[in-house]
């Protein structure tokens, strides 16, 4: 590595590369290159972070000079920057205005994570047996789902109460070696009895399944 | 025997994974403190929330050491790409709950409500965001330079097009490029490459 490689050239991200994904340019994919990156050398994070606070402020300067047509950009998702931008030059002084960026990314040190979601760990022979209880109690929980053996690299996931789905979470890849882990959103579901569904479409018109009995308190 | 924080810094992701399986608390918080700003990053572009994106967080990270404590991920040196699935799918499913929502609601007039309450919001938020990059820009000596910047970054043109038109040099845009982010990355506080220092 030379002094002169910074994380994004590592990765093979250009100048154009960073500004498109911050502005929203980027398309899926390389939203997907710049992600894995980011993930792969979390370093790149403060490289990313400079193109956004550039855009954003210098989108937000008075213009001067030529007049030029400007292409149309949201400032609804600049909201949470913004805000705390604005709490940090209300008190004034360069020293604290990293403040923003660390409340944005959590750099002051995270939480350590409170294991308080419930995790629900299905199999097909245990949804073949019995109903599953989850307490969920309206909070958010997981659940887990050994598909064995795989039968695609994305699946969707169902819960259905009597006909109706009542919720529907597609396009999820398993983790590792074929488990799926879906997040279900605390306030989603209500109390019931659902039927959980793991099929996908990859295998054509007709979908495989893979149902789980699941009541929720 | 558990390692210290400090002294799992430069670990690999294999390692990494397996201290978590041994029940190394200290290789967890590791864990936390390499991918946390990543994690809550890509979160918040997903959500668009920071609250919602903080307790998605939260939650990716319980998923995460679950499955690692349970030595689970049979290819460690996936960790990152591990990571960053969990918080997909943690996003993903946060996603269909709020397209749900909207549909069950007379989303045009909402929006529209909220457009406009956002604007005047905005008015104030620009002026103030504006002072905080003024700082770096300001530092240009050359008006072209600022002009360079507000093209390439607002109006999203590309890059030879600024050159065609300020009848600039490549290297020169790279240089006046690298110098404005060395600068903005030194009033934010975070560390500068040895190239952008060198501006």
């Amino acid at each position: 590595m030379s002094a002169m490689d910074t994380p994004a050239k590592r990765h093979g991200l250009s100048d154009d590369d960073l500004r498109d994904y911050v502005t929203g340019r980027a398309n899926a994919t390389l939203v997907e290159s710049v992600e894995r990156a980011l993930f792969e050398t979390p370093e790149l994070l403060d490289e990313i972070m400079a193109f956004e606070a550039m855009h954003r402020g210098l989108a937000a300067r008075p213009r001067s000079g030529t007049t030029r047509v400007r292409r149309p950009f949201s400032w609804a998702s600049a909201t949470g920057y913004a805000r705390a931008a604005s709490v940090v030059l209300a008190l004034g002084g360069a020293a604290m205005a990293g403040a923003w960026l660390d409340d944005l990314v959590g750099r002051s040190g995270p939480a350590a994570p409170v294991g308080n979601l419930p995790i629900v760990v299905l199999s097909p022979l245990r949804g073949a047996e019995s109903a599953v209880v989850v307490e969920a109690r309206g909070g958010a929980f997981a659940v887990e789902i050994a598909i064995a053996p795989p039968f695609a690299s994305r699946y969707a996931i169902e819960f259905r109460l009597g006909e109706t789905t009542t919720l529907l979470i597609p396009d999820l890849a398993p983790l590792g070696e074929g488990t799926l882990t879906a997040y279900v959103p605390g306030g989603t579901l209500a109390s019931g009895r659902y039927v959980l569904v793991v099929s996908s479409a990859e295998q054509g018109m007709r979908a495989e399944q893979v149902r789980f009995d699941v009541t929720l308190r | 025997m558990e390692a210290s924080v400090a002294a799992l810094g430069e670990c690999s992701a294999t390692i990494l994974v397996a201290r978590i399986a041994a029940g190394d608390a200290a290789a967890e918080q590791e864990l936390v403190r390499r991918y946390s700003r990543v994690v809550l990053y890509v979160l918040r572009r997903r959500v668009g929330d920071i609250d919602l994106a903080r307790d998605l967080h939260q939650d990716t990270f319980v998923l995460v050491l679950t499955r690692l404590r349970a030595a689970e991920l049979r290819e460690p040196e996936a960790l990152p790409a591990f990571v960053r699935q969990v918080a997909m799918n943690v996003a993903t499913a946060q996603d269909r709950r709020t397209h749900r929502r909207r549909t069950d609601t007379d989303t045009d007039a909402i929006e529209a409500i909220a457009d406009d309450a956002q604007s005047a919001l905005d008015v104030v938020e620009r002026n103030e965001c504006f002072d905080l990059v003024r700082r770096s820009i300001d530092a240009l000596e050359r008006p072209r330079d600022r002009d360079l910047l507000v093209r390439y970054f607002v109006d999203l043109e590309d890059k030879p097009s600024i050159c065609a038109a300020l009848g600039l040099s490549t290297t020169h845009f790279d240089r006046v490029l690298h110098r404005a982010k060395a600068r903005l990355r030194a009033l934010l506080g975070v560390s500068t490459t040895a190239e952008e220092a060198a501006g």
